[in-house]
């Protein structure tokens, strides 16, 4: 204990942690076939229920984790960025898919070479596109990393 | 006594909605920016200046439509009662009839069908 309150700040954070990494509410940005793959992981066959992040929120005023699922070309990233700022904090993103992550083969002039030149990202999951136990494995990383990083409260 | 457990549940329910929406409201950090306040369109910007001039001769269409299509409507339940109102039904149909002509006519001899 170096300071006074230590303890119950840190034991705070842990729980809080602990609720935000099993209450992941999804805004599936799906913008290309990686959608596919987005509705079998999100279905019956996958559960990804068993990780809290199973319940797709149409709005970002009730979304924590935004998952860009597909390629994003320069028409649609001003959306995407808005999306990402009318998003309650706090917020993660997740990358879906090479195209999301570094533009995948659309090397062009019509593509954003990875949505990390708009908004920030917290997950990458290569692919394409990615195996549903992939999608499992980056929310696994993603819990992991909520769970670790010093929780944003107030 | 009997309704016990429901009072119970709806106690329950409302403590733990309550109780999860206050530690939400009050751990929550709110970082509030412009595009918050805005309307959510899936996005897209909600207002934007009306670039195109829409041409007012539409209205004329319009109007034409709603002439027409009043007409249709009631020559329907006429069609289907044909037999029962005989010939006091044709008489008043004709003037209906009559009247939207003289409308339609009206308009054909101002030109409405000229598209300028």
């Amino acid at each position: 204990m170096t300071q006074e309150g230590g303890f119950i700040t840190t034991k705070l954070d842990a729980i809080v942690g602990w609720s935000r990494k099993y209450s992941l509410f999804i805004y599936p940005f799906v913008t290309a076939c990686c959608g596919m793959e987005y509705m079998s992981v999100s279905c019956a066959h996958y559960d990804l229920d068993r990780f809290g992040a199973a319940y797709p929120r149409f709005t970002p005023r009730q979304s924590d984790l935004l998952m860009v699922t597909g390629t994003v070309n320069h028409k649609i990233a001003p959306v995407l960025k808005k999306v990402w700022e009318q998003m309650a904090d706090p917020k993660w993103v997740i990358a879906f898919g090479v195209c999301a992550t570094s533009g995948g083969f659309y090397d062009n002039y019509a593509t954003v070479q990875g949505i990390d030149r708009i908004i920030p990202v917290d997950v990458y999951i290569g692919g394409c596109p990615p195996r549903p136990e992939m999608v499992m494995e980056g929310i696994m990383l993603l819990q992991k990393k909520i769970a670790a990083s010093k929780q944003e409260l107030f | 006594m009997e309704y016990i457990g429901l009072l119970i549940a709806i106690i329950s329910c409302v403590v733990i909605a309550a109780g999860m929406l206050g530690i939400s409201i009050f751990i929550g950090p709110k970082r509030p920016n412009p595009s918050k306040d805005e309307p959510f369109e899936c996005g897209a910007e909600t207002v934007k200046p009306m670039p195109e001039v829409f041409p007012a001769k539409f209205y004329l269409v319009a109007i034409l439509f709603v002439l027409f299509d009043i007409e249709v409507a009631f020559l329907y339940p006429w069609a289907m009662a044909i037999k029962e109102t005989g010939l006091y039904g044709l008489a008043i149909i004709g003037l209906y009839l009559s009247v939207l002509i003289m409308g339609f006519a009206y308009f054909w001899m101002k030109g409405g069908f000229d598209w300028k």
